[in-house]
């Protein structure tokens, strides 16, 4: 099965080997899911249209679902010119409980786009875990499934898709 | 797959010829001058068109919560009791294209052009977007009779949206939004009299 390309990178990881050097992964990945939930108020009035009263607040979520590789191997991917790695399952865990955001340790989440032109098109979230699955079932235990949550802030486009003719 | 649903942003700037903010414009950029844009890197944007948007979309649904109050009598008929308020919510699901829409794939209406969103034009409308008197956001629901113009429009502000792409359809965003609104004012309604 095809994969939908999204990328994890730690700037600052600490649980390196190399301490405090960036770690890139590529993941992969058959779904993505965004929510973006505001908050809006609708103040509802006797014989009255409703009133619409709305601070502008968003809170995005990003989930993410698919497969990773239980066992090494030298596998990477490259979202322009920087290369990403595949991560096992044991690389998943391990960031699931190392990792965390602040700004020594930054997070970002990349979800690429088709290439517009010769560019990459690409979002990139700054992202904190909020909870990692890794699910080994009988008879796939080589490529069990894993789930991420992440908490995201507003991305970063690069060379964004636009319809405008 | 019919546009059903319209969507776009009264604009802030009453001037002539009107400036559009990064929020408002069809193809926000990330230079110039006072409308830098922190978010979006290299886009060639010119910010000279309105973003007017043309959803694509498989599923709507407009449900208006009403709040009665029925008390219950012992022995008797309840007693009704009704304040007459209510709250209308909209909802639309669809898909959005990765890239850009071939050239003309618009729509019509009132005299502008509506433009089919990228799942980039879509998210970024959604979280610059806010409901504020007389910068509303306007969604208007087309009937089947698109010819003789019949639809409802109403004042909304955005109170989720959910996006999704999977492996198995790499080609689209798929989207479902959901809108607080106001009482619809209609155009040219259809009705049997």
């Amino acid at each position: 099965m095809t994969s939908v390309a999204v990328f994890l990178e730690n700037e600052n990881d600490w649980s390196n080997s190399s301490s405090g050097s960036v770690t890139r992964y590529a993941l992969q990945v058959e779904k993505v899911a965004i929510v973006i939930q505001k908050n809006p108020i609708q103040i509802a009035a006797p014989k009255n249209s409703p009133y619409l009263f709305d601070l502008g607040t968003y809170k995005p979520t990003v989930t993410i679902s698919g497969v990773v590789d239980d066992q090494s191997s030298s596998n990477s991917v490259s979202l322009g010119s920087t290369a990403f790695k595949l991560p096992t399952a044991y690389q998943l865990s391990r960031l699931s409980t190392d990792w965390w955001f602040d700004t020594t340790q930054v997070i970002n989440l990349y979800i690429q786009e088709p290439d517009s032109g010769s560019n990459a098109s690409y979002f990139k979230y700054k992202a904190a875990l909020s909870a990692v699955t890794v699910d080994y079932k009988a008879g796939s235990e080589e490529r069990p499934e894993f789930s991420m949550i992440f908490f995201t802030g507003r991305p970063k486009v690069y060379y964004p898709h636009m319809t405008i003719t | 797959m019919r546009s059903l649903i319209l969507l776009e942003k009264t604009q802030a700037s009453r001037a002539d010829p009107i400036v559009y903010t990064n929020a408002e414009a069809l193809d926000p950029k990330h230079t110039g001058g006072g409308t830098t844009e922190n978010f979006i890197y290299n886009s060639p944007g010119s910010m000279a068109k309105k973003a007017l948007y043309a959803l694509d979309a498989t599923g709507v649904a407009v449900k208006t919560f009403r709040q009665p109050l029925q008390v219950a009598i012992p022995k008797s008929s309840p007693i009704l009791f009704d304040v007459g308020s209510y709250r209308p919510l909209i909802s639309v699901s669809g898909v959005l294209p990765r890239e850009a829409a071939p050239a003309g794939h618009t729509v019509a209406f009132n005299g502008q052009e509506y433009f089919t969103p990228t799942y980039f034009q879509l998210q970024h409308a959604v979280t610059q977007w806010n409901y504020v008197q007389g910068e509303e956001i306007l969604l208007t629901l087309l009937h089947t009779n698109v010819n003789s113009v019949t639809y409802d429009q109403y004042n909304v502000a955005i109170q989720s949206a959910n996006f999704g792409l999977n492996s198995v359809s790499p080609n689209f965003w798929t989207y479902e939004l959901a809108f607080v609104a106001t009482r619809s004012v209609a155009g040219n309604p259809s009705q049997n009299v």
